[in-house]
């Protein structure tokens, strides 16, 4: 029985392992890919039904997934199982973990919000001080963008701002709706810039790895892709510290396999990654591996207001409508212009109906109210930059396994000061901007759901020159372990405000772009 | 909250629909032009051979609501009228769409409460108990046998402005989340979907199921 060694070993199948897998067999790189979830038909696995002939009404089983606000009784099945693979926190600092194990990742289901990182994240520390800069500047990172963007159709427009770069865009050229405009003229009383979302169109029912990525890697006949594969740990050499493979568990039998490769590229989500590391015991001689925990604090619905002109359906055509979003705009100067460091974005909408729990009130007068204000909505995520701190980890639970007994997360995370006052700052804003424009706020609130709710988490294997400093290279190679690379979000040295997707394919397509020439050169 | 997650799903359904026509699944519900105790399939004549066998038949099959009545089990009978009554006042029959009562509401809240996590059960069975002590010290009678006019100040914490925080007593607390539950479960059931449906105002709510992972 003849088993064969690869050239690289790629743990994870998303934004991250897709593109690894896509930019390193285009190069004749031959590589095999374990994913710990399945390969889907999705002809078979997903249907059309009625909410009220679910089990539980749209409810939801009580009790399944308390961390995943994201789920609802539609789609519960398409996330981890919280009891098969727990992770642990203190009662009174939640984290909501929100995983997707299944042959192209949460790439499969993102929000597809599409956006470069610009040198005030890059050097950041240069701007105002605080924590540290990235090893590469937004100069190293732009090629990659711009190779990134036209394979996940990107469109947007482009408006020639240094917070929020230009990328290769299908141009959108869409129509303001009346009331968007109405905002735009409010906003720009204040310098607030507004543009059109910036979204990855892809191709038919995705923009994913699994649809734009993972097929040219499997024509190019470089790729061995196993799904159901459940890696516990990182091996490496006695003699040289090298990795050579990975022990994984079959998903379903629970048999313990070991496969062998002459480079590991880990990219099974920054949290799962890390996971790996710590329980491999691997490339954490800084001491900086799970720390430096981040993501972006999100607020839903942080102020909900109307168009009152829209009430009891009378507005006029044209008036409601389409959505738009604002880049960071404050603290672009010196730094230190507010009372907190760093920014945040407003994604929002018009056009939508408000909930109706923010209209007071019962019974039929409540009704005519919630119908009198369908279609009037304008409502705002406030999505802001979370500082990177020491303090904000995973670590392994020594006293808790999952379903293969492997040893699962703690977490210890938590916002600061710093994201408290840009909150409040964000909604005062959102709503005087509203008020600006003639609409009517309904309601306001400042509190974000717990970390992680964003599903951006980064900054635990974060990369840097200084190997006490970090646990990567410029690269996204392990200081410590040199045929050991790490290519998704836990590379970020800090996250900015920007939904991190094209950061994350960018680094990915750069790294493997390296990692190809160096084995060619015979360093790795 | 649960609204908000309802309506996210229905973004999935325009892909969905697709889907589904790709998968030409026939109508369902009765065929036209069949003669009585002819067998529906045996119609099918102008299929290429082998494929009959393979062409099995699909049934529009029921829910069990359609026959039957949820048992009511966690709530005490003094809670659960309170729950009853307490749902009618929530989401009366409005305009033709069918209200709490209607859609069995109070029945079904019984099951999902009692299957819930200690923290929702203890928030039910508190807030009604407070409905029935505020309606005691008030009118001398349970909260069910109030009128509309004598609830009202038991229940004036659902006029208050929204706030993120939940009111911090039992009863507002308890209240500001009936408020949302009832109105899932009655806008959800089966009886507010087809009149939704049937007046135009939504498709029905359909979304895109996941059936479970092997």
């Amino acid at each position: 029985m003849s088993v064969q060694t690869h050239d690289v070993l790629i743990i994870g199948s998303g934004a991250a392992g897709g593109m690894a897998a896509y930019t390193l067999t285009q190069k004749g790189v031959k590589c095999l890919m374990l994913d710990a979830g399945p390969l889907v038909d999705f002809n078979r696995v997903r249907g059309i039904r009625s909410v009220s002939e679910l089990p539980y009404r749209g409810f939801g089983k009580p009790g399944r997934l308390p961390h995943v606000v994201q789920a609802n009784e539609f789609n519960a099945n398409q996330w981890v199982d919280e009891k098969q693979v727990p992770y642990t926190h203190a009662p009174d600092e939640p984290y909501n973990w929100v995983r997707v194990r299944m042959i192209g990742g949460k790439s499969l289901f993102w929000a597809r919000m599409s956006f470069r990182l610009s040198n005030y994240e890059f050097k950041g520390k240069d701007h105002d001080g605080f924590g540290e800069n990235w090893p590469i500047a937004y100069e190293d990172l732009a090629p990659y963008y711009s190779k990134v963007e036209p394979i996940f159709r990107v469109a947007g427009r482009k408006e020639g701002w240094n917070q929020l770069p230009d990328g290769e865009f299908l141009e959108d050229n869409s129509p303001w709706s009346g009331a968007m405009q109405r905002f735009i003229a409010s906003a720009g009383k204040r310098n607030i810039p507004v543009t059109k979302m910036r979204r990855a169109t892809g191709r038919g029912q995705f923009a994913s790895s699994f649809n734009l990525l993972l097929p040219d890697a499997m024509d190019s006949g470089n790729l061995t892709m196993v799904p159901n594969a459940v890696v516990r740990e990182i091996t490496t050499d006695k003699n040289t510290g090298l990795a050579n493979g990975v022990n994984f568990h079959d998903r379903q039998s629970g048999r313990e396999m070991h496969a062998k490769a002459r480079v590991v590229v880990v990219a099974a989500s920054c949290l799962e990654s890390t996971r790996i590391l710590l329980n491999s015991k691997i490339a954490n001689s800084s001491g900086a591996l799970g720390h430096y925990l981040h993501d972006q604090f999100y607020i839903t619905q942080g102020v909900q207001a109307i168009v009152p002109e829209a009430k009891d359906g009378k507005a006029p055509r044209g008036l409601m409508g389409g959505g738009g979003y604002s880049p960071r705009f404050v603290n672009l100067k010196r730094g230190h212009e507010e009372d907190f460091i760093r920014g945040y974005a407003f994604d929002f909408g018009t056009g939508g109906s408000p909930d109706p729990k923010f209209i007071p009130g019962y019974g039929a007068e409540h009704e005519k109210a919630v119908r009198s204000l369908e279609g009037t909505g304008v409502s705002v995520t406030i999505m802001g930059e979370v500082l990177p701190r020491y303090e904000n980890y995973a670590e392994i639970d020594p006293n808790v396994v999952d379903e293969w007994g492997i040893p699962v997360l703690r977490f210890r995370a938590k916002y600061s000061d710093n994201e408290a006052r840009m909150a409040k700052h964000a909604m005062n804003t959102f709503a005087e901007v509203c008020e600006g424009a003639g609409f009517e706020v309904l309601t306001k609130h400042d509190q974000p759901w717990p970390p992680g709710y964003s599903i951006h988490e980064l900054g635990t294997c974060r990369m840097g020159d200084d190997p006490k400093k970090s646990v990567l290279n410029k690269w996204n190679q392990s200081h410590d372990v040199k045929n050991l690379f790490v290519v998704d979000g836990s590379s970020f040295v800090t996250g900015g405000y920007q939904n991190p997707t094209m950061t994350i394919l960018s680094l990915s397509m750069r790294a493997s772009d390296y990692l190809a020439d160096q084995m060619r050169a015979g360093n790795v | 909250m649960q609204r908000r997650r309802f309506v996210k799903s229905l973004v999935a359904a325009p892909a969905a629909s697709a889907l589904l026509a790709q998968q030409q699944t026939p109508p369902p519900g009765n065929p036209g032009n069949v003669a009585p105790g002819v067998p529906q399939n045996a119609t099918r004549g102008n299929q290429p051979p082998g494929s009959a066998a393979q062409d099995l038949p699909r049934f529009d099959a029921s829910i069990p609501d359609v026959a039957a009545e949820t048992m009511p089990r966690f709530f005490t009978q003094t809670q659960f009228e309170a729950l009853r009554h307490l749902s009618d006042l929530l989401m009366p029959a409005v305009d033709g769409h069918p209200g709490a009562l209607d859609a069995s509401a109070p029945e079904f809240l019984d099951f999902l409460v009692s299957q819930s996590p200690e923290e929702r059960r203890q928030t039910y069975r508190a807030g009604l108990d407070a409905l029935n002590h505020e309606s005691a010290k008030r009118y001398h009678k349970p909260f069910a046998a109030t009128t509309a006019e004598e609830a009202a100040p038991i229940l004036a914490a659902l006029n208050q402005p929204w706030q993120y925080n939940p009111p911090a007593d039992p009863l507002g607390h308890f209240l500001v989340a009936a408020k949302a539950d009832v109105r899932t479960a009655t806008v959800n059931s089966r009886e507010y979907v087809a009149a939704a449906a049937s007046s135009g105002r939504r498709f029905g709510g359909s979304g895109l199921y996941w059936h479970s992972l092997d």
